[in-house]
């Protein structure tokens, strides 16, 4: 690997602005995007470590060859924001500035010549300028560097930039104090000087050039708001693309996903020019009949949609196909031959999409007349995560040129190992990068390579981890329903004592009831239920405990009598007296 | 459907079900871009013999085809557009297809065959 040049005299560096979300993801796509453009990337790996530790930094030293490199790479990447290239760089202003002054002209003047246009920006992280200091870092530039073009704020032909990189407060420090020294900034162009950062990096000032920008307007022409017709678990644009990239889809190439529903993932592999073939078990949505956006937005609802009509909408090539047919290994309907050059998909876990699986016996063991065939729904039934897995990997093994990538996203309530995985002989992991969706759970896109036979046969010799089992413990997000307890299984006598003691009205067997209904309100959350519905939910225990009681006992009909008694006892003595007295002030007149 | 589908599709759960036949009921002509790239990525992973087969099963495209691949396909501009034509411009709206091993019939609807 190349070493990176560190400051200017060594010629100039490259710094990568990348966004700071899918912080798991970023360096991966960097390096995917590298692959696919066929650029010669290197990293500092000390940097990528620090910034996958910290996860707060944006800012990356990369060494590209030239700015060629930089146009290519740039054209993929989805969380780059941009790169600029380095020309001085300083621990405070002065030194900024002093480096400024070290610039060859020969690098610096066709950039600056007459004729041409520019502008200044100040980008800072960690710290806010005000416009009025921004203008003031911007005006000591003059005398530094000889400026020749003209001011154009509006699309100049060079955009230069004074990046100010403020590291942020440890997590375990205290806390930063509030910028007050503002003015006392412009005075020594630095920053106000944090009591807790001053252990941690130092600040750091650049000045350089614009040199390209990352593909984020794909991320907004994508966007599922605008999408013609998408589904109820449509895979959010951004995180498609970031896929897209990861399974280094080029032009001409033809992609697969197994379980496209609305197509999220091929409109992403579509939108960097490849053609795509889709399947999916339910028909509806492959027809474009699905209708899910309720509410004021069926107004505004498209009365034509359909995925063909989505990549009509993007500009895109229409899919090669859609298929609507079962993925599992057993019912592939594909030759097994290296067709594709990629698989990307989102398969439905039984978290929020339920059916992945055909469970139609009928059809299946082709018992169904030919009459009742036409029109006939398949039954559909939940396969497990591991299940699909073992389906997607055979797939792959079949139907994935060498070399190609297959992604997918994978829930887990564990920490992710390749353990996890069922058994693959013809696949390689890549990487796995995280999303965290709750508090016990995660997402993660798996990344994996098809390899050849001998490479596959080379690493067996590796001892393979062994296979760990569930992938994704339902039970741990949706608490199973607990087993009634059995009321003959304790003493009756300590049943009543524990009863008593808790003054509880319920019989015993009413006892696993109430349990499972208090069950049923969390059921689908992870946390604990709300208190608004707390109290309704007891109320409705207690009668429905109280209605059992009666019923149970020998003497219902007697208890609901001596009940009725005694509730409707006093309004008749009252009624009866009224009359009395009526009766007496009538006969008195 | 389009041919370039149909020459990926076997009969699930066989091991002969390929190529499958292809019972036309209304076929369309559509227009597509020309990407030569993709054509020629295609050529390697096409099964030509069972796309021959099934091109001389269907009257609008019969002997578009030559009987074997160019040598150097991908400087055949003339091959490639043939073969663009007929890989995703020939689209099968209803119909069927047959397994060609356990006759199983499998119906396209609205372009969509379905492989249960």
């Amino acid at each position: 690997m190349a070493p990176v040049a560190p400051f200017w005299g060594d010629g100039p560096f490259y710094l990568c602005h990348l966004i700071h979300s899918w912080l798991n993801f970023r360096l991966a796509e960097l390096r995917a995007c590298a692959d696919v453009a066929g650029v010669n990337l290197s990293i500092d790996e000390e940097e990528a470590f620090e910034l996958r530790r910290g996860a707060e930094g944006v800012l990356l030293r990369i060494a590209l060859d030239d700015e060629a490199a930089v146009a290519r790479l740039t054209a993929r990447t989805v969380l780059v924001r941009s790169v600029y290239e380095i020309w001085a760089t300083g621990g405070s202003w002065e030194e900024l500035e002093a480096s400024i002054k070290r610039v060859p002209l020969a690098h610096c003047v066709p950039f600056l010549a007459e004729g041409t246009t520019f502008r200044v920006r100040v980008a800072s992280f960690g710290h806010k300028y005000t416009p009025e200091e921004q203008t003031a870092m911007i005006n000591k530039l003059g005398p530094l560097l000889p400026w020749k073009g003209k001011v154009k704020l509006q699309h100049p032909d060079h955009t230069f930039f004074i990046i100010v990189d403020v590291p942020q407060q440890q997590a375990d420090g205290p806390p930063p104090p509030p910028h007050a020294a503002a003015d006392h900034s412009i005075a020594g162009h630095k920053p106000a000087p944090l009591a807790g950062v001053a252990a941690g990096p130092p600040t750091k000032f650049y000045f350089g050039r614009l040199v390209g920008e990352g593909q984020r307007s794909l991320v907004g022409a994508l966007d599922l708001k605008k999408r013609n017709y998408i589904g109820t678990t449509s895979l959010d644009a951004e995180l498609s693309l970031v896929m897209a990239n990861l399974a280094r889809v080029r032009r001409g190439q033809l992609v697969y996903d197994p379980y496209c529903g609305t197509a999220g993932c091929l409109v992403a592999a579509a939108a960097f020019g490849a053609r795509v073939l889709g399947a999916d078990l339910f028909l509806p949505v492959l027809r474009g009949k699905l209708r899910t956006r309720s509410g004021p937005s069926a107004l505004t609802q498209p009365q034509e949609q359909g995925i063909g009509l989505t990549f009509a909408q993007y500009g895109l090539p229409p899919p090669a196909g859609l298929l609507h047919a079962d993925s599992g290994r057993h019912l592939c309907c594909l030759r097994a031959a290296p067709l594709f050059d990629a698989i990307v998909t989102d398969p439905p876990y039984g978290i929020r999409e339920k059916p992945a699986a055909m469970d139609d016996a009928p059809l299946l063991e082709r018992l169904l007349p030919e009459a009742q065939r036409e029109g006939h729904v398949p039954r559909t039934a939940l396969a497990a995560v591991d299940t699909i897995l073992v389906d997607l990997f055979a797939l792959a093994e079949r139907c994935l040129a060498v070399g190609g990538r297959l992604v997918f996203l994978l829930p887990t309530t564990l920490p992710f190992s390749e353990a996890l995985l069922p058994p693959h002989t013809l696949l390689r992991l890549e990487g796995a990068y995280e999303q965290r969706m709750a508090a016990r759970w995660s997402r993660w896109c798996v990344v994996m390579r098809r390899c050849t036979a001998e490479e596959a046969a080379a690493a067996r010799g590796e001892a393979a981890a062994p296979h760990v089992g569930r992938v994704f413990h339902r039970e741990v997000i949706r608490p199973s329903r607990p087993q009634q307890k059995d009321a003959g299984a304790l003493n009756p006598e300590l049943l009543n004592k524990g009863r008593a003691k808790r003054k509880d009205p319920r019989p015993a067997a009413a006892d696993g009831i109430g349990e499972a209904a208090r069950i049923t309100t969390v059921k689908g959350r992870d946390h604990p239920p709300a208190k608004k519905g707390a109290r309704a939910a007891r109320r409705r225990e207690r009668a429905a405990a109280r209605k059992e009681a009666a019923s149970a006992s020998d003497g219902g009909l007697r208890a609901r009598l001596w009940r009725v008694a005694v509730r409707t006892g006093p309004v008749l003595v009252v009624l009866a007296a009224a009359y009395v007295f009526y009766r007496r002030a009538r006969a008195t007149r | 459907m389009k041919l370039i589908t149909h020459n990926m599709l076997m009969s699930p759960g066989t091991r002969n079900g390929f190529p499958l036949a292809i019972e036309v009921e209304s076929l369309e002509e559509v227009e597509a871009d020309f990407n030569p790239e993709f054509i020629a990525r295609m050529v390697e992973k096409l099964d030509y013999p069972a796309l021959l087969q099934t091109v001389a099963s269907l009257s609008v495209v019969e002997g578009t085809l030559p009987p074997q691949v160019p040598e150097k396909y991908a400087e055949d501009e003339e091959f490639l557009k043939a073969l663009h034509h007929v890989l995703l411009e020939v689209e099968i709206v209803e119909g069927s297809l047959v397994c060609p091993e356990t006759a199983r019939k499998f119906p396209i609807k609205e372009g969509i065959p379905s492989m249960l």
